[in-house]
């Protein structure tokens, strides 16, 4: 079977995705750490607050590089759903979730380097990105300066309503992690997309490719 | 000998003797104790003349033989009127009386904010207001029972209506003022005033090197209040019992000469002018000493401490706070890991505070310096000060104070004394801690300062039954065994952590002990804790218990009632008691119960022995919240209230543990209060296991399902392709 190669991910994606999992899933131990520091006595509770706090500035560091990286390149337009097809295409995505996936029906939406993410993929980025990111890092923020800004933090309702608000956020955030790792396995083979995430190019057979799009496409 | 090893020699004989050489100098390392005699050499006893002690009538006691009149005699160059008019020492609350049941304590009986007409559970004696229609504690009698706290003057000199107590005539029966309560009887009798004297404020107290308070409390108590003062001198040989064997007896005349009282003065004390020398009286500035005469130990010396459990010792009784520069380990106190507590009781005593470098007089002008609560915004310094001449005339003897939940007497002075904050600079030793600011916004500087009590303290007062002597049963915290016995162990006690408004309006934990006591109370509208004097006619004969009572706590039928059984555990034991007190004339008897929080503000040791440890807070098991024994029963299942005059929030509940206890659990998060790692929203913990739970199964049957058709599909392919080829 021939298959062509396609050039996904920019070496900068690539660092940036990583670079990210990476925080998020420190972020997430470091949390439990102060959450529980019985449960995890493994981590000292002063060293995960600080730890937390570098990975947190890091994290938001890199979530603006990001943004102005997608915003320069215009890759960001991968992530704003088109308007006019999206519920009829979300429609099909779900369906192909629900039944076609075990019909062994192909995806209704390939993988290429302009279009890289179904519409449930760009609507699921948009909340995580513009309303769950946003959350836990104000709350977090105002957590951490909450010695400086002590007005802002009680009209807010104080510690307790803020730690409430980023331990929902980290909740979402495992099951997201846990749902997004999953659908990786959903590429035409279980490790493609985790392997076009390392390496920055899928090998994609003849037979599922798009014959229509305009794609800087690799010798193979 | 290598050229390194000598020069740690030669550096280690250097150090060696420029500690010789400061040693012969009169030099003092920090924390070294002075010598007892030194204080006789004290600046103000060289700077004094000579003093002339005078009686009541202006003549001198070694002509007259009468008692010394404190007024008279230091009144002749210190303005004494003023000094007795300005010492909350001295009026103990006696110009803030109210209407009883008007106070902000809660409690139906108490009519004043201090010892003088606020009650208190633990000295049990009612002062009776005037017009009460049952007497309890007479004036003379609160004289006898508390003027071994009390400095003299205000309540024990002056009656209301500024007149003085002895120059009282006889008032209606009932009257506090002038008539006590008859042991023997149970009704009033007329105290005589004229023949017993009154307390005038003792300067000598404070102000002489060595005040022999024993002979002090023992005039007081026989009822000798005009000798009380003149007693004093004892401990400095300048008057002494004419007989050593003689007791004074009740009741005698001060009028009569001071031989027929048992006092005389030893003439070899005065000079030939009558006067005596300053230095022989030792005067000085109060030192810690003084003040533990009456507040609890305070030790100077290198005699290994010794805890005197007792009343007596107020503060050492109700908080466990010694206050010396004496290593712990250095002490005689049975402590479990003694060896190891190489820290002194309290580093401020070890760096040479005394207790007037923070409680000095508020017209000082030597120590006395708005803090920036006191002075106006605009002000970094308030240069205006008393000229020295004019504070020795009147030096004010209010003393700057802070702000406890206890002390409740002369509340407008709080927070008039330097706090922590306003000697040291926080900033400058937490670097090391995280979210200082935070943390000093929410924490006391006691509460990580004084972590840990070595002495033991009141933990319960059950007074709803006396033990055949008499006595309430009384427990303490971080002691086992009998509290008078020197060998019993001695383990001390972690105060509870209390959120307390200060006198900012911050909110902080401030570390306390708890003090529960039971009583009963009479009354339905008027209630009054039952007097002492009812309660023993009901509870006891003279051999012991009432048979009736007897028959009720003896559970096990063998004659004896153990200490178990010493209480009120049942209903049936409650209902005799409660027939009892209605027989000999109490009405509507009911048992109350309350919580009085005891704020620690010494003990603080030095730095290395605070709290450094985030999870020590930070932590599931949480000392925040660590539950607070508050008593080992409760008689009468009656729930305890908290006091209420102070800035505590009760935030946490009462309730019994596993084991029977009464116990205090704190929460934190009902008085603001977020800790993490601590605290954590259950609810939501619950609704993110939902969410995840969800994820991973909905994940595993969707993988589940993929695999299952994937197998068939690839099943039916092979099974389509063998067709195939058969075909």
């Amino acid at each position: 079977m021939t298959s062509n190669r396609y050039e996904l991910y920019s070496h900068y994606e690539r660092v940036w995705h990583w670079l990210q999992a990476a925080g998020i899933l420190l972020l997430l131990l470091t949390g439990t750490a102060i959450h529980a520091p019985d449960r995890l006595g493994v981590i000292p509770f002063q060293t995960a607050v600080t730890v937390h706090n570098v990975l947190g500035l890091i994290l938001v560091l890199n979530a603006f590089l990001g943004l102005f990286y997608y915003v320069a390149t215009g890759t960001i337009r991968q992530y704003l759903p088109e308007p006019h097809d999206f519920i009829s295409l979300s429609f099909q995505q779900a369906v192909y979730y629900l039944r076609g996936m075990f019909r062994g029906e192909p995806h209704p939406l390939v993988k290429v380097p302009q279009h890289r993410l179904n519409p449930l993929q760009q609507i699921t980025y948009l909340a995580i990105l513009n309303v769950l990111l946003p959350l836990q890092v104000v709350t977090g923020l105002l957590m951490m300066g909450a010695q400086q800004w002590p007005e802002t933090v009680s009209s807010v309702g104080g510690l307790g309503v803020l730690a409430m608000i980023h331990t929902l956020g980290a909740w979402l955030f495992v099951s997201f992690i846990i749902m997004h790792v999953y659908l990786t396995t959903t590429g035409h083979t279980p490790l493609s997309n985790i392997k076009a995430m390392i390496l920055g190019y899928e090998e994609i057979p003849h037979e599922v490719a798009p014959a229509v799009v305009e794609v800087r496409k690799t010798t193979p | 000998m290598k050229r390194s090893s000598r020069k740690w020699l030669i550096t280690a004989a250097v150090i060696a003797v420029a500690c010789c050489a400061q040693r012969r100098a009169g030099g003092e390392a920090p924390g070294a104790r002075v010598p007892e005699n030194a204080r006789l050499e004290s600046p103000a006893g060289k700077l004094h003349p000579p003093v002339v002690l005078l009686d009541l009538d202006g003549q001198n006691v070694l002509k007259s033989g009468r008692p010394v009149s404190t007024m008279k005699t230091c009144g002749g160059c210190h303005d004494t009127t003023y000094i007795a008019a300005h010492s909350y020492h001295a009026s103990l609350g006696q110009d803030e009386v109210t209407l009883a049941g008007r106070t902000a304590s809660g409690r139906g009986w108490d009519w004043g904010t201090g010892t003088f007409g606020r009650w208190n559970p633990l000295t049990y004696r009612y002062l009776s207001p005037p017009g009460e229609k049952q007497l309890d504690l007479g004036r003379a009698d609160w004289v006898r029972l508390f003027g071994a706290r009390h400095v003299g003057g205000g309540p024990a000199w002056w009656a209301r209506g500024e007149q003085s107590l002895v120059s009282l005539n006889e008032r209606p029966e009932n009257d506090p003022e002038t008539h006590v309560l008859d042991p023997a009887t149970g009704k009033p009798k007329v105290w005589d005033w004229r023949s017993s004297g009154g307390v005038e404020m003792n300067c000598f107290l404070c102000h002489v090197a060595r005040p022999d308070n024993e002979a002090r409390c023992e005039e007081l108590s026989q009822g000798h209040l005009g000798w009380a003062n003149t007693a004093t001198l004892r401990g400095m040989g300048i008057v002494e019992r004419s007989d050593p064997k003689a007791k004074p007896t009740a009741g005698a005349s001060v009028a009569e000469d001071a031989t027929a009282i048992g006092w005389t003065y030893r003439a070899d004390a005065f000079r030939s002018d009558g006067a005596i020398e300053s230095a022989r009286l030792g005067l000085q500035e109060p030192t810690a000493r003084h003040c533990g005469a009456c507040h609890g130990v305070a030790s100077e010396s290198d005699e290994p401490i010794r805890l005197s459990l007792s009343l007596a010792a107020w503060s050492t009784a109700t908080k466990g706070q010694v206050f010396s520069s004496q290593r712990i380990s250095e002490s005689a106190v049975n402590l479990a890991n003694k060896e190891r507590l190489s820290r002194p009781w309290d580093v401020h005593a070890e760096r040479m505070l005394e207790c007037a470098s923070c409680h000095f007089s508020i017209n000082n002008p030597a120590a006395y310096e708005p803090t920036p609560r006191s002075r106006p915004r605009h002000l970094r310094f308030e240069p205006r000060r008393l000229p020295i001449n004019e504070y020795l005339g009147q030096p004010s003897h209010q003393f700057a104070k802070g702000h406890t939940s206890q002390g409740t007497v002369a509340r407008h002075l709080d927070g008039t004394m330097r706090r922590c904050e306003d000697c040291h600079d926080a900033t400058a030793g937490h670097d090391w801690l995280p979210y200082a600011a935070a943390h000093f916004g929410r924490l006391s500087c006691e509460a990580c300062h004084v972590p840990q009590m070595y002495a033991p303290a009141v933990r319960q007062i059950d007074w709803t039954l006396l033990t055949p002597q008499g006595e309430p049963s009384v427990a303490w915290r971080g002691l086992d065994g009998e509290p008078s016995d020197p060998t019993s162990a001695v383990s001390g006690y972690q105060p509870v952590l209390l959120p307390t408004r200060d006198i900012e309006g911050r909110m902080r934990l401030v570390p306390h002990n708890l003090i529960t006591a039971w009583f009963w109370v009479s009354g339905g509208t008027d209630p009054r804790p039952v007097r002492e004097h009812d309660l023993r006619a009901a509870l006891l004969t003279g051999t012991g218990y009432h048979p009736e009572i007897l028959a009720a706590l003896d559970g096990n039928r063998d004659g004896q009632v153990s200490q178990d059984e010493q209480r009120l555990d049942t209903q049936e034991k409650v209902t005799v008691v409660r027939r009892r007190l209605e027989a000999v004339g109490v009405a509507s008897p009911r048992i109350d119960g309350e919580v009085q929080p005891y704020s620690l503000h010494h003990g603080v040791g030095p730095k290395k022995w605070a709290t450094r440890d985030c999870q020590t807070c930070h932590a599931e098991a949480s000392r925040l919240t660590e539950p607070f024994v508050l008593a080992s029963y409760r008689p009468g299942e009656v729930r305890p209230r908290f006091v209420r005059d102070n800035e505590v929030a009760v935030a946490g509940e009462v309730a019994g543990n596993s084991t029977g206890e009464l116990v205090f659990r704190p929460d934190n998060g009902r008085a603001g209060l977020y800790v993490f790692g601590r605290d954590r929203w259950l609810w939501v913990n619950a609704l993110g296991v939902l969410a995840v739970v969800g994820v991973v199964a909905g994940v595993t049957g969707h993988a589940g399902l993929r695999i299952y058709t994937w197998r068939r599909r690839a099943s039916r392919a092979e099974h389509a392709g063998e067709k195939k080829e058969v075909t």
